[in-house]
């Protein structure tokens, strides 16, 4: 049996007094994996011991069956990392730079000038590659960055906060990137983020960690509520939904009272959906909030970020 | 003008019809998308080497303006122009005087490092720190880390840069003078056999004087991301060091004086492998020692994983 991607052990760290990684365990093994937390939860540092930039005070952690203290100089040719903060050489061009970080992590020159030219086109930069870094926007320098993570064919990539100061169609076209870097090329992606949307967007696993602890180690669809728990409307008064609930459930659709202002049909189907619609219009009733019963995924993950 | 007919289609007089599998393919489609790399890998041990390479190279302006470029190349300019002064005037003189020797060696070869001493200082100053400082600043170093090399071939990688940067300063004159004498000579293969015994002599010198430098200029330039502040801090230290040996030496402390003086201690070395000079040798091998092993000691602090 394939020993898993990522295996954390019982890891501890510490600043000084200041415990940043508190005995968390958790396996990571699926194609993509968020790493999600607030401010301070620890996400960095339990990505920066993975990658072996920090030493454990206590635990152990494995990449690919080898650990990551011991074996660092294996891990660091077979693992990518993609840095939040601004890190290629700017008197440098992206091409020179991706070459020469292909070569330090083992490829041949010719192999390395041929896969930079190819990571530089896989990201978008092909025409702007001779540029120097220092002039780039800040979106192309995140595609850099990107492409330097990749080019020597890592088995698992690390991006930490990759959406980091891009306009809307930038980060769009940065997520879905990332989504053909796990499902197309086969790297294992470890995404790091607090913007629930990427996450969603680009994950199929999440890792959840709250105060250095671990809070939930889940695959997504299971940490998602599912509208096979409803739908569940939200009017404007307790009047307004025993009428709704009453009208609905006459008409045929099953409804039931839930909280103050709420209605929920356990069918979440589309003909559940129009006949709601169609009551709540012959009863003049405003509809303020339509949404799956039981919260939505960022419903889930903010619990488990903040409870 | 007359065309010849186009020939008629097979089946109606033209040549038969190929089997299509025997037939050789005239294209072939290609995946040439970004895929994994499975090709070989150089051993870890050509990681530094790799490293000093693409260090030189941005050290010395590679793709950047005439600016970038000017200075070292100035100074490296400056030291050759006491030996190529030199030659110039033992041409003209042997033209003069054709078949008789010079009655003085006009620039002895223990004498040239001594001569070009500032010079030395000065190109250390301003390429040691293009070796550190920028991967400080833009913080490449934690890419570096974290998927490329370790620390400790990190060091090692950017003190070959350095050291090699510093021979073309303290080799390349000195031997284009040699050579300059040797093929000026009356007798090449006279001149050669005499001058020998030179060569090593200078090849020992120019290494003595550029791994002093080039160790104590990279630790300096390590503690700060501002080249700017890097090479203020190195020509005052090794100006101060000038300074307090005075001092010492204006008092009587001879010993101390030759062993304090940062500039002193590595020339005069140097100079001792061509002829005895009146040094406290045993002080300032003593000297010599301290200041590398502290300066890579620092190096290594500097450059670690978090504990």
């Amino acid at each position: 049996m394939a020993p898993p991607l990522i295996q954390v052990d019982d890891v501890v760290v510490k600043y000084g007094n200041h415990l940043a990684l508190d005995r968390v365990s958790v396996t990571v093994d699926a194609p993509a994996t968020g790493l999600l937390g607030a401010n301070g939860a620890g996400k960095s540092t339990l990505m920066k011991a993975i990658l072996g930039l920090l030493t454990p005070t206590q635990g152990r952690i494995s990449i690919m069956g080898h650990d990551a203290a011991k074996a660092a100089d294996l891990v660091r040719r077979r693992v990518g990392y993609m840095p939040e903060h601004d890190c290629l050489p700017p008197t440098m061009t992206a091409a020179d730079t991706v070459v020469h970080l292909a070569q330090l992590r083992g490829l041949p020159r010719r192999d390395a000038v041929r896969r930079a030219s190819e990571a530089l086109f896989t990201v978008g930069l092909e025409e702007e590659r001779s540029r120097l870094i220092e002039g780039y926007s800040q979106g192309m320098k995140q595609r850099a960055k990107l492409a330097q993570s990749i080019v020597h064919g890592p088995d698992v990539v690390f991006l930490d906060e990759p959406t980091t100061g891009l306009d809307p169609a930038g980060r769009g076209e940065m997520l879905a990137l990332i989504r053909r870097i796990s499902h197309d090329l086969g790297i294992h992606v470890i995404v790091s983020s607090h913007i629930l949307d990427d996450i969603r967007r680009t994950c199929d696993g999440v890792v959840v960690l709250r105060d250095g602890r671990l809070a939930a180690a889940e695959a997504l669809e299971t940490l998602a509520p599912t509208s096979a728990q409803g739908m569940r409307a939200e009017v404007g008064s307790s009047e307004a939904a025993d009428r709704l609930a009453t009208a609905l459930t006459q008409g045929g659709f099953p409804a039931h009272r839930d909280g103050e202002h709420g209605v929920v049909m356990p069918d979440g189907s589309d003909r559940s959906l129009d006949a709601l619609r169609d009551a709540a219009a012959h009863y003049g009733i405003a509809l303020r909030k339509l949404a799956p019963a039981g919260g939505t995924l960022e419903d889930a993950l903010v619990t488990a970020m903040t409870e | 003008m007359s065309t010849s007919p186009p020939p008629p289609p097979p089946g109606f007089g033209g040549p038969p019809p190929q089997d299509p599998a025997s037939a050789t393919p005239r294209a072939q489609v290609h995946d040439v998308r970004f895929a994994g790399y499975t090709g070989e890998r150089t051993p870890t041990w050509t990681a530094p080497l790799t490293l000093a390479w693409w260090s030189l190279l941005r050290a010395f302006g590679r793709r950047r303006g005439w600016t970038s470029k000017f200075v070292p190349f100035a100074l490296l300019g400056l030291a050759l122009i006491p030996g190529v002064g030199v030659l110039t005037v033992r041409a003209l003189l042997s033209s003069e005087f054709p078949g008789q020797e010079l009655p003085i060696e006009l620039l002895p070869y223990s004498a040239y490092l001594g001569m070009i001493g500032t010079l030395i200082v000065l190109w250390a100053a301003v390429v040691t720190p293009e070796l550190v400082c920028p991967d400080i600043q833009a913080r490449v170093t934690s890419l570096y880390f974290a998927t490329a090399i370790s620390p400790g071939r990190y060091v090692l990688g950017k003190w070959l840069a350095s050291m090699a940067a510093m021979l073309g300063m303290t080799l390349v004159p000195v031997v284009v003078l040699w050579l300059g004498n040797v093929m000026f000579a009356d007798s090449i293969p006279d001149a050669l056999a005499d001058d020998a015994a030179n060569l090593p002599r200078i090849v020992g010198a120019g290494v003595i004087v550029a791994a002093f430098f080039s160790t104590l200029g990279l630790a300096v330039a390590a503690v700060t991301g501002r080249r700017a502040y890097a090479i203020g801090a190195f020509v005052g230290l090794t100006l101060g060091s000038v300074v307090l040996a005075g001092v010492f030496d204006s008092t009587g402390h001879e010993t101390l004086a030759f062993a304090l003086s940062l500039v002193a201690i590595p020339t005069l070395l140097a100079q001792r492998l061509f002829e005895d000079n009146d040094i406290p040798v045993v002080a300032m091998c003593v000297s010599y020692a301290v200041v590398i092993v502290v300066s890579l000691i620092a190096l290594r602090a500097r450059f670690r994983v978090q504990p």
